[in-house]
């Protein structure tokens, strides 16, 4: 066999991953530089951009109470919808790992909402969450409450959505679900002939084998909710008062209503910073509660 | 890394080339420059025209776009339809230097403010445009700062739309043209009942508002564009919103905002007969009148102490700075905007005739539903706010706040609006 030649490698090597490295460059890492420059200009996408340092910047944390507004709703969004959705979605990939007849009819009917596009959701949700004669104040009506104005009302809209995120989260069941079966019998049967309970079973097997399940749900929709754009677009136009005033919709109507590219760049870069260092809190924190079980034969 | 550097730079340099060339064009103002040849009767060409119109009606743009071909053979015209997330389109499309050279537009103030379109008074000069033949109030919207920036499309005013059969069954009077606000109000509550409404208000739409607030002597926003403080929170104002407002909450004759949203809007209530009156521009107008056994009217909008002003949504066709050609992209856009252009928009029925020849021709006073929109149009007297300030949609964001939060009843419109102007005055400084 002929030793190759060392420049004839690194060229197979490089046109393998060539033509991804130019679609990254050009189609992700340019771009991404591109904003961060802008962020440090004022420019209406129709003129010549002006350097202004850091003014983008510090006047969103000393002029705008629409940065604080937005960032507030979609804290509290993240912080209220992504742990609420968590245990929703543990709860029910347990329930859906029962061992009963028709049980993938139920997986299904679970799973079904994720499959649906964020729009069409939406149109869907604002007919259900309709106060009049909307679906859910209709079934709240036969327990003799009178339903809110769901997304008309400042106090409720928000509450609104994140409901909605709920009913969404069929994406994490399947996670749930997979880390479940991957669980051994022989631990479950081990446990209860030491007279462990249903629920000792839980907290001390089930929750620790599929640490690792939570922990990518939990990034995911940390990720997810800090990037939530569609509800506040297309059902309230981040009214009522702007209580669903999302942090990307700003973004957005900085950057195509205003034509403030600059300020809306430096807001993204600002959202960029607050998930990276979320996910690394996340990240720094697992290994005090995210178990491996390969990790125990190292 | 090199690669990034040579992106960036050709994007910020794209930008400036875009601007340059724009400067020449206007220090030159003569159309002719670009095809310095000739006129474009020899030179064949190739011009792009944008619209926001969905696919459905190219077919009457074809129809017109080949009257124009008729007229100018070396003149090829491409139609591009963008019927979702038009303006933004067109914004990048300006940025990136390859903006259609001819495009239907309404923020004229917006894009002129950025040196995006070409001027053309000099045609008015050399006599190729000739504003006579239009309704002033028309052609008026059509310039900023005394500038003419568009050669006008199919506009319309508003008025209001309403259902015979509900006004018979409650035993109300049909509007006149000279009602007034209580003949109105008492329509409205002798028409609520039975899951109907009286009325729907928009809880949004500042510009619709701007009617009652002019007919109430009030304004936004001075006319230089740079003052609201006293003019946004006047007591006129002021009282215009609340009594808007006092439809939803005092009043209720029109139902909450969101439950206003989720049934379509004013626009689908009327349809199936939530609503007894709503006011709209014509747009509906062709749907309503095909389905059966519906019996409905229009009438003006009603007069505060004798006084009406109303209000016009109109756009145009503008020229593009970038444009290759300019005078080819003229000729067009001026066809587009003629009678004889405009004739087949106005058949569509989606607009108004821009101009008395028209309106002559295709008979539309003697067409009741449009009689009340045609009338409308000379009382529209006040230029809207956004003409005022290509930083409109800033003050808006915050003038909407205060509507929202008016018709909500979560403060008075005197509170809201003083809140408003407040923070007008800080938002206008961020990122500048």
């Amino acid at each position: 066999m002929k030793r190759m030649n060392k420049m004839t490698r690194q060229f197979e090597g490089y046109s393998f991953i060539g033509l991804w490295i130019i679609g990254f460059m050009a189609f992700s890492l340019g771009p991404l530089l591109f904003s961060l420059i802008i962020s440090f200009f004022k420019w209406s996408l129709l003129d010549k951009p002006v350097f202004i340092g850091l003014k983008n910047y510090i006047d969103m944390f000393k002029l705008d109470p629409l940065f604080w507004k937005s960032l507030k709703v979609t804290f509290t969004y993240a912080v209220v919808s992504v742990p609420l959705g968590l245990i929703v979605s543990l709860l029910l990939a347990i329930l859906l790992n029962l061992k009963l007849k028709g049980m993938g009819i139920f997986r299904t009917l679970f799973y079904l909402p994720s499959v649906i596009t964020g729009v069409a959701a939406a149109v869907l949700w604002m007919w259900v969450l309709q106060p009049d004669f909307g679906i859910l104040n209709y079934f709240l009506s036969f327990l003799g409450i009178q339903g809110p104005d769901w997304l008309g009302d400042p106090n409720w809209a928000l509450t609104s959505l994140i409901m909605m995120s709920v009913w969404g989260s069929g994406g994490g069941i399947v996670i749930f679900l997979a880390g479940l079966q991957n669980i051994p019998q022989l631990l479950y049967d081990v446990s209860s002939i030491d007279g462990a309970t249903k629920f000792r079973q839980f907290r001390a097997i089930t929750i620790p084998m599929i640490t690792p399940s939570i922990f990518f749900n939990l990034i995911m929709g940390v990720i997810g909710a800090f990037r939530t754009f569609t509800q506040g677009y297309v059902m309230t136009n981040g009214g009522p008062l702007n209580s669903t005033y999302f942090y990307a919709l700003y973004i957005y109507n900085k950057a195509f209503q205003d034509l403030q590219m600059g300020y809306a760049a430096a807001l993204s870069w600002i959202l960029f910073i607050i998930i990276a260092v979320l996910t690394l809190l996340v990240f720094k924190t697992s290994s005090s509660w995210v178990y491996y079980e390969t990790e125990r034969k190292g | 890394m090199s690669v990034i550097v040579v992106l960036t730079a050709s994007a910020c340099s794209g930008a400036q080339t875009a601007d340059t060339s724009g400067n020449t064009d206007a220090s030159n103002n003569s159309p002719a420059t670009d095809a310095p040849k000739t006129d474009p009767e020899d030179a064949p060409v190739t011009i792009r025209f944008a619209t926001w119109d969905t696919a459905s009606s190219l077919e009457t743009y074809k129809a017109v776009v080949d009257g124009f071909q008729a007229k100018y053979p070396n003149i090829k015209v491409q139609v591009e339809s963008v019927p979702d997330s038009y303006e933004q389109k067109i914004f990048t499309s300006l940025a990136a230097g390859n903006a259609p050279d001819v495009f239907l537009w309404w923020n004229y103030p917006q894009l002129v403010a950025r040196g995006a379109v070409e001027p053309l008074d000099s045609y008015i000069q050399s006599g190729e445009i000739d504003p006579d033949q239009y309704y002033p109030e028309i052609f008026n919207a059509s310039k900023v700062n005394g500038v003419l920036y568009s050669i006008p499309n199919i506009p319309t005013t508003r008025a209001i739309f309403y259902n015979k059969t509900l006004f018979d069954k409650a035993g109300v009077p049909y509007p006149k043209d000279d009602w007034t606000y209580d003949d109105f109000l008492s329509a409205a509550q002798k028409l609520t009942g039975d899951g109907v409404y009286g009325f729907v208000t928009e809880a949004k739409n500042t510009y619709t508002l701007q009617q009652f607030v002019w007919t109430n002597g009030g304004k936004f926003i001075s006319e230089d564009g740079k003052t609201v403080d006293g003019i946004m929170n006047s007591p006129q104002t002021a009282e215009a919103l609340q009594w808007y407002a006092d439809l939803v909450n005092k009043y209720k004759v029109s139902p909450s905002p969101s439950a206003s949203t989720t049934m379509g809007g004013g626009t689908e209530m009327f349809k199936t007969g939530k609503v007894a009156m709503f006011e709209s521009g014509l747009w509906p107008l062709n749907d309503y009148r095909k389905m059966s056994n519906f019996s409905f009217g229009t009438a003006m909008m009603p007069r505060k102490n004798g006084k009406l002003v109303g209000i016009l949504h109109t756009s145009g066709f503008v020229v593009s700075k970038t444009s290759k050609h300019k005078d080819a992209a003229f000729k067009f856009a001026q066809y587009m905007g003629s009678k004889e252009g405009q004739t087949n928009f106005v058949k569509l029925g989606f607009g108004l005739p821009e101009m008395p020849a028209i309106a002559q021709d295709l008979k539309t006073a003697e067409d009741p539903y449009f009689r009340p929109f045609l009338e409308m149009i000379k009382y529209a007297t006040v230029t809207p706010s956004y003409y005022a300030t290509p930083e409109w949609s800033k003050i808006d964001e915050k003038l909407v706040y205060a509507m929202e939060a008016t018709i909500l009843g979560k403060m008075t419109a005197q509170e809201a609006l003083n809140n408003a102007v407040k923070e007008i005055n800080t938002t206008l400084q961020v990122g500048k």
